[in-house]
C-alpha cells in the first residue's frame, strides 16, 4: 500500500521543472476559478493528462482557486453579464448562440464566461510569476525549510524511504 | 516531443474515456431498465415490471419492451402497460436541457388489465385513476318520473292556499262576529223601540192641569230626546264597523274563491302537468348520459390542469432565481434562428387497447411551449373497428399560451355503431330499453380558456325498442318511441368549462307529446276534476261560514236600520208640538183667568 501510494505520488511530482510546475499551477488555477462541470474544463483535463505538467501542482492550485473563486464569484458573475449584454458584442454573441458546441460549452453562463476570461487573461502571467517564484524558492526559501522539525520527521518516515526508491534519487 | 507530450497520460485518458464507453455501452440497456422499474416504482408507490430495454445510439432511441405498471389500489390490475414504446432523444438539444423527441411510438397501450399475478405495493395508495374515472361517472341516473301524484296526499297538505284561505274566512268571521255582539248589545233593540213608543203616547196622552204639568213633561220631553240622540249616535257608530265587518268578509271570501284555481296551478306547475310542450322527454331519457360524458371529460381535464398550472413560476421562485444568479450566475439567452420548447414531441403514435375497442393516435407537435414555434398540437384519433361496431375519428388542435390558457378546436364523427341492450328508463311507471340501434354522429367543438362551445349531432337509425308501463300514458310513450324510424338529437354545451349549460333539442319532444298528450289529457282532466272537486269542497264547507256571517250580518242590519227609523220617526213626532201647544193653550188659560179677574166682564181696549 506505502509503494502503491509512494508511485503515486511520485507520479504526481515526475514533473517538476518549474516551467512544468507552472503550467500546473495555472491549468489549475482554470479548473478551480471557473464552474467544474464545463465543456472547456473537459479540454483542460486532456492538456493537463496529454502534456507534462506537474500534477501535483496542477491539484493543488486547483484546491487554491477553488476556495478562492468562493469571493471571487460575484465579481466573475458580474463581468460575465456585462460581457454579454454589451451592444458591440451583441453580433458575436447571436452567431456564436447557434452553434451547439457553443451552448454546450454554456458560453452564455454569465459566471462561465467571466471566470474564463479572468482565468484566460491571467493564465500567461501565473506561468511567469510561477516560474520566479519557484526558482527562488529554490535558491533562497527550500533549503530553511528543510531545517524544519516536521520535513525532517516526513524524510526520516518508512514513506519517504520508498518514494527515494521509487524515484531513484 | 517525449519531454513535451505524457504518452502514458494520453493512454490513461483514452483508456478512461473508452472504458467509460464501454460500460455505458454494454450496461446502458440493464441501467435504464432499472431505474424505469426502480424510479416509475418509487413514483407509483407499486412494483413495475419491464422485460427489456433496448438503446440505439445512432440515431438515439430508447426502446422499452412489456412495461406493467400495478395499480397500488388494486394489485391484480395493471394501471397502465403497453407492449414496447420507442421514443428518439436529441442528444444535443438533452445535453442543453431541452427534451425534444423526434417520434414516440407505443404499441397496445392499455389501462386496468389484469395482470398474471397481483404485484407488489410499496406504500398505501391513494385512490386509483381508475376509481376516479369510475367514479366521476353519473351512475344514477334518475329514472323519469312520470307518474301523478296522489290527489288525497296533495289536499292533505295543509300549505295548500285552500286551506289557508278558509282558516283565515274563519278567523275573520269569529273577529267580526265578536264585533257584532257587542253592537247588538249597544243599540237599542225592538222591546226598546217598543218602550220608547209607548213613553211618547204617554207623553202625548198626559193630562196637563197645571203648568207644572208641563214642566215635568217638558223635561220628561229633553230626557227622551237626548236617548233618543245618543242612540242614535250608537246606530251611526254601529253601522260603520257593520261596514268594515262586511269588507273584511268579502275580502276573505273573495281570496277563498280564488284559492283552488292558485292551488292547481301550483300543483299543475310542480308536477310539471302545466305545459306538456315543455317536456323534454330526450334530456330525461339521454341527458343524464350526455352528462355522465362530459362529467368523464372534466375528469381527465382536472388531471391535466395541475400539470399546466405547476409549469408557471411563481414569483417567489423567480425572486429566490435573481439572488443566487449573483452568486452562481445566470444564462443569457439570445435569439435562436431554430427556437425550440423545453420539451417537444415532433411526432408520437399511440395504439390504445381499451374496452371501447382498438383505437390509435396520433399527435404532431407536442409541446407546452406552443408559442415557441407557433405552432399548434395537433391531435387525431381513430378507431376502425370498436367494440360496438363501426368506426370513430377524431381531430382537433390544441394551443397553450404563455398564460397558460388553452385553446382547442376539433370535429369528431362516429358511424354504424351498434348500440343495444341498454337501459333508457327503469322506473316502477315506465322500463325502456333500446334492444338494438345503429348509432351514428358528429359533432365540433371548440375551447377558449375557460368557455367552451360544442354541438353534437347524435342519431339513432332504425331503433328497436321493447318497453312496457304499467300506465296507459306510459304506455302511449312506449308505443310512440316503436313508430319512430329515426331518433335524432342535437346536444349543445355552451359556457364556462366547469359548468356548461347544456341544452338537447329532439323531435322526440314533440312526437311523444301529442302520443302523450292524448292519453295523459283524460287522466289530467280526471285528477284535475278530483282535486278541484275536493278544493271546493273545502271552499263550500269555509263559505258555510260565510252564510252564517251574512245571516248575522242581515239581522243587525235589519235591526240598525229599523231602529234609526224607528228612533227618527219618534223625534219627528209631534210629541213636542203638542207639548208646546199644551204649554201655550195653559199659559193662555191662565193669563185669562187672571185678567177676568181683574177686569170682570169689560171689554179690553187691547
Amino acid at each position: 500500500m506505502l509503494t502503491l501510494l509512494a508511485k503515486l505520488f511520485a507520479a504526481l511530482n515526475s514533473e517538476d521543472s518549474p516551467i512544468q510546475i507552472s503550467f500546473g499551477f495555472a491549468f489549475g488555477m482554470i479548473l478551480g476559478l471557473t464552474p467544474t462541470m464545463s465543456l472547456h474544463n473537459l479540454i483542460v483535463l486532456f492538456l493537463v493528462l496529454l502534456f507534462r505538467v506537474n500534477l501535483g501542482g496542477f491539484f493543488l492550485s486547483f484546491a487554491f482557486f477553488s476556495l478562492f473563486s468562493l469571493a471571487f464569484n460575484p465579481i466573475a458573475a458580474s463581468l460575465g453579464e456585462t460581457l454579454l449584454n454589451h451592444a458591440d458584442l451583441a453580433g458575436f454573441w447571436q452567431a456564436a448562440y447557434q452553434i451547439t458546441a457553443m451552448k454546450l460549452a454554456h458560453f452564455h453562463h454569465t459566471l462561465t464566461l467571466g471566470s474564463l476570461v479572468i482565468a484566460l487573461a491571467a493564465f500567461a502571467p501565473l506561468i511567469f510569476l510561477s516560474q520566479f517564484l519557484i526558482k527562488k524558492y529554490r535558491v533562497t526559501i527550500k533549503a530553511h525549510i528543510e531545517k524544519f522539525k516536521i520535513i525532517q520527521w516526513l524524510k526520516a518516515s518508512r514513506f519517504y524511504r520508498i518514494y527515494q526508491g521509487v524515484t531513484g534519487v | 516531443m517525449k519531454k513535451i507530450i505524457r504518452v502514458p497520460g494520453l493512454v490513461t485518458f483514452f483508456a478512461v474515456v473508452s472504458l467509460l464507453g464501454a460500460f455505458i455501452y454494454f450496461y446502458a440497456e440493464s441501467i435504464a431498465k432499472a431505474s424505469i422499474e426502480q424510479g416509475l416504482g418509487w413514483y407509483l408507490g407499486a412494483e413495475v415490471n419491464v422485460e427489456s430495454v433496448n438503446i440505439g445510439w445512432s440515431p438515439f432511441v430508447v426502446k422499452v419492451n412489456q412495461l406493467q405498471a400495478t395499480d397500488a389500489a388494486a394489485p391484480e390490475l395493471n394501471l397502465v402497460q403497453f407492449a414496447s414504446a420507442s421514443a428518439g432523444v436529441d442528444l444535443g438539444q438533452y445535453l442543453l436541457g431541452k427534451i425534444i423527441i423526434e417520434e414516440v411510438t407505443v404499441e397496445s397501450l392499455g389501462f386496468a388489465k389484469k395482470r398474471a399475478q397481483p404485484g407488489a405495493v410499496y406504500r398505501p395508495p391513494e385512490q386509483s385513476i381508475i376509481d376516479e374515472l369510475n367514479d366521476s361517472v353519473e351512475e344514477q341516473v334518475k329514472p323519469a318520473s312520470l307518474e301523478l301524484p296522489d290527489p288525497t296526499k296533495l289536499l292533505d297538505d295543509s300549505n295548500l292556499k285552500t286551506v289557508k284561505a278558509a282558516k283565515h274566512l274563519e278567523a275573520t268571521y269569529r273577529t267580526e262576529k265578536a264585533t257584532l255582539e257587542q253592537i247588538q248589545q249597544q243599540v237599542p233593540d225592538q222591546a226598546r223601540l217598543k218602550q220608547y213608543e209607548a213613553e211618547v203616547k204617554k207623553i202625548t196622552n198626559a193630562k196637563i192641569d197645571s203648568i207644572a204639568d208641563v214642566q215635568k213633561l217638558s223635561q220628561q220631553l229633553q230626557e227622551l230626546k237626548a236617548q233618543f240622540n245618543k242612540d242614535k249616535a250608537a246606530i251611526k257608530q254601529a253601522k260603520t264597523q257593520i261596514t268594515t265587518a262586511k269588507t273584511n268578509l268579502q275580502n276573505a271570501v273573495s281570496d277563498l274563491r280564488k284559492a283552488p284555481e292558485q292551488d292547481w296551478q301550483d300543483i299543475e306547475q310542480t308536477y310539471q302537468l302545466d305545459n306538456l310542450d315543455a317536456a323534454d322527454f330526450a334530456h330525461m331519457f339521454f341527458g343524464e348520459q350526455a352528462r355522465v360524458l362530459y362529467d368523464k371529460a372534466m375528469a381527465i381535464y382536472h388531471k391535466i390542469k395541475p400539470l399546466i398550472d405547476s409549469h408557471q413560476e411563481n414569483k417567489e421562485a423567480a425572486k429566490q432565481k435573481a439572488q443566487a444568479a449573483s452568486q452562481y450566475g445566470k444564462f443569457i439567452h439570445f435569439k435562436d434562428d431554430n427556437p425550440l420548447p423545453e420539451l417537444l414531441v415532433r411526432k408520437a403514435l399511440f395504439s390504445l387497447s381499451l374496452p371501447a375497442g382498438e383505437f390509435e393516435l396520433s399527435m404532431l407537435e407536442g409541446t407546452h411551449q406552443h408559442w415557441v414555434r407557433n405552432q399548434p398540437t395537433q391531435l387525431a384519433v381513430t378507431a376502425q373497428q370498436l367494440a360496438m361496431g363501426g368506426q370513430f375519428d377524431m381531430n382537433s388542435e390544441l394551443r397553450l399560451s404563455p398564460e397558460q390558457k388553452i385553446a382547442a378546436s376539433g370535429q369528431w364523427q362516429m358511424s354504424d355503431l351498434t348500440v343495444s341492450e341498454t337501459q333508457l328508463s327503469d322506473s316502477d311507471n315506465l322500463k325502456l330499453a333500446l334492444t338494438e340501434s345503429a348509432l351514428h354522429g358528429k359533432g365540433q367543438f371548440e375551447l377558449n380558456h375557460d368557455q367552451v362551445d360544442s354541438v353534437s349531432h347524435i342519431e339513432l337509425r332504425q331503433p328497436k325498442l321493447d318497453g312496457s308501463s304499467a300506465s296507459s300514458w306510459g304506455q302511449s310513450v312506449v308505443d310512440g318511441l316503436k313508430e319512430m324510424d329515426n331518433i335524432a338529437f342535437q346536444i349543445d354545451a355552451k359556457g364556462a368549462v366547469t359548468a356548461p349549460e347544456i341544452d338537447i333539442h329532439s323531435q322526440l319532444d314533440e312526437v311523444l307529446r301529442k302520443a302523450v298528450q292524448r292519453q295523459l289529457q283524460a287522466r289530467l282532466n280526471k285528477f284535475k276534476g278530483k282535486v278541484q272537486s275536493g278544493l271546493n269542497d273545502k271552499l263550500a264547507s269555509a263559505l258555510k261560514l260565510e252564510d252564517s256571517a251574512n245571516a248575522d250580518l242581515l239581522n243587525i242590519d235589519s235591526l240598525l236600520n229599523n231602529g234609526e227609523e224607528t228612533l227618527s220617526k219618534l223625534l219627528e213626532s209631534k210629541v213636542e208640538s203638542y207639548v208646546e201647544k199644551q204649554v201655550e193653550q195653559k199659559l193662555q188659560d191662565k193669563v185669562g183667568g187672571e185678567l177676568k179677574k181683574l177686569f170682570g166682564d169689560k171689554k179690553l181696549p187691547f
